[in-house]
């Protein structure tokens, strides 16, 4: 409650305290705010004419003891600010006691909120990571082995159950299937522009160039002298460095 | 045109201004005198220390009513400005429901200001019109005038309730705003005594009530604005400020309406302060209903609560 006593000695520039002044700019503006500075965190309220402040009371504060501290109490009390005038009457009116009651549940309930926002936020992350992953080896092209008709098929099919066949090639003899399978296998990182490809050139073609590929590398390890020798020479190669 | 009489004549605290300010607000027209002994001076009250910004601008109590602080913080400036004999503020208009904190504005700053506050009512029955209009015969000067005659006091706070289901016609809106109207309330003419009246120190606080907030009607809400004359002379020369209830703020209220009440009781002892607030804030919340915190209803509640915990009662 205001103070009625004794009367303020006014300079030539102030009357009572107010700036002398009749300009729009000099109506008060009052306001009420968190402030943390430092380790310290306190509401204070204002009244502002223009630059300069006529008054000012600090109702509440309360020393967090390190700066980090200090920016979350800070944090958590501007997002429960809707009681921030409760909080700067009741502090002027009943006292410290009071208002470190109302605050502090006020901040642990928020900062609680947050710890708890934030394990939800890693569990989502988290489950978001393990899905991507899931969904990458979902995409994923593999290499697979069928007979059909008594021939011998190396296929090429998106992981997953009851994924249609992207390429197919078919051998007479299984032996055949392995020797190019020795070479095919170490194709991996070919495979999606391989599969984009289907479609665009004829079936015999790609199938044409592949095994030309195989029989340009078997030779290029032999002439290197580290063929396995007999029908599969490729059969202890481990791919191009 | 209906106005009833002076509900209640607060004594100003302190009695008497704190600076030298005195007036005279009735002035004869000729062979008459003026009544009620109003061709003295009287005092203006409600200056001093209490206007520099440490004073009312910063005193608890009216945060639940957005704007107001400013209002009051510029009516200061402005009668410090002004010789800082007396407090003045220009007219205020408070808009709102039922329950929501306009009577508590008024009685704040009859407290804090220092000045003698009055209520009336316009509209309504019975109709008792006299005093207000001039043109019919009264023996009863105008309501402001009384006011000033009762508390010797030149700017006494004069409180104007309305209500938007009972609304005023357009001859009391015209009459109530000439009242207010600084370009013509300086010489108001009260012909029916011969008398010229000065109402231009009056500090004017117009209420205009909604519907009851408490009340379950499903009709949509009547919209809650004041009478075409008094909306010009308002938005010419004052304030309006438009209050509404939310839970934030309905708590922010009880705890300034107690604040207030035990201020007004010379209570300042905190741990009186925390009792009364507690045992204020669990009235009617037991019944699982929200509870009034208007001024009416809370006032009452404060002071038998008080009452209590002064004689060491449980509450």
């Amino acid at each position: 409650m205001p103070g009625h006593a004794g009367s303020r000695p006014s300079s030539p520039t102030e009357v009572l305290g107010w700036p002398i002044g009749a300009d729009a700019s000099s109506a008060p503006v009052a306001s009420l705010a968190i402030e943390a500075e430092g380790t310290t965190v306190r509401i204070v309220r204002r009244i502002c004419c223009g630059d300069a402040t006529v008054a000012q009371q600090t109702a509440w504060s309360m020393e967090c003891g390190d700066a980090a501290r200090c920016h979350d109490v800070h944090e958590a009390m501007l997002e429960g600010s809707d009681d921030l005038a409760l909080w700067f009457a009741g502090a002027t009116a009943f006292g410290r006691n009071w208002a470190d009651a109302r605050i502090g549940a006020v901040v642990a309930r928020l900062l609680q909120k947050r710890v708890a926002e934030a394990e939800a936020d890693e569990r989502a992350r988290s489950k978001a990571r393990l899905d991507a992953i899931e969904k990458a080896e979902q995409q994923r092209i593999g290499i697979y082995f069928r007979e059909r008709k008594g021939r011998h098929l190396i296929v090429l099919q998106r992981r997953g159950p009851d994924m249609p066949d992207l390429w197919t090639i078919a051998f007479n003899e299984a032996w055949e299937r392995d020797r190019f399978l020795d070479w095919f296998q170490w194709q991996g990182k070919r495979l999606e522009t391989l599969v984009a490809s289907i479609g665009t050139i004829p079936a015999t073609d790609l199938e044409r160039d592949l095994l030309e590929e195989m029989l340009r590398t078997e030779q290029a390890v032999r002439k290197a002298g580290l063929g396995a020798g007999g029908r599969r020479p490729l059969r202890f190669w481990k791919g191009a460095k | 045109m209906s106005v009833a009489t002076p509900r209640a004549v607060r004594p100003a605290l302190p009695a008497r201004s704190d600076g030298p300010g005195e007036v005279v607000v009735g002035h004869t027209m000729g062979n008459t005198y003026v009544p009620l002994g109003l061709d003295r001076p009287l005092g203006l009250q409600g200056g001093g220390e209490r206007l520099a910004p440490t004073g009312m601008p910063m005193a608890l109590g009216i945060d639940h009513v957005p704007g107001l602080r400013e209002f009051v913080a510029e009516a200061c400036r402005r009668s410090a400005m002004a010789g800082a004999a007396a407090y003045a503020q220009p007219p205020l208009a408070l808009l709102g429901d039922r329950s929501v904190g306009k009577g508590f504005v008024s009685n704040w700053i009859s407290r804090v200001a220092g000045l003698p506050l009055f209520r009336m009512r316009a509209g309504g029955t019975p109709s008792v019109i006299d005093g207000w209009q001039d043109s019919k015969q009264s023996p009863l000067a105008a309501l402001p005038v009384l006011a000033m005659a009762c508390a010797r006091c030149a700017n006494p706070l004069v409180v104007i309730e309305m209500d938007v289901l009972d609304p005023i016609d357009a001859e009391t809106d015209d009459h109530l705003a000439s009242m207010i109207d600084r370009r013509r309330n300086r010489r108001w003419l009260d012909r029916q005594r011969g008398a010229i009246f000065d109402l231009g120190h009056v500090c004017w606080v117009l209420e205009m009530h909604g519907r009851t907030t408490a009340v379950t009607d499903l009709r949509p809400a009547p919209d809650v604005v004041l009478p075409p004359a008094l909306a010009k002379v308002v938005g010419e020369q004052g304030t309006t400020l438009r209050l509404s209830s939310s839970p934030n703020r309905d708590e922010l209220r009880m705890l300034e309406i107690t604040l207030s009440i035990c201020a007004e009781q010379g209570v300042s002892d905190q741990r009186i302060l925390v009792q009364v607030h507690d045992a204020v804030s669990r009235f009617g919340s037991e019944g699982g209903e929200k509870p009034r915190t208007d001024w009416g209803a809370l006032s009452g509640k404060v002071r038998r609560v008080l009452q209590a915990v002064q004689a060491g009662a449980s509450v």
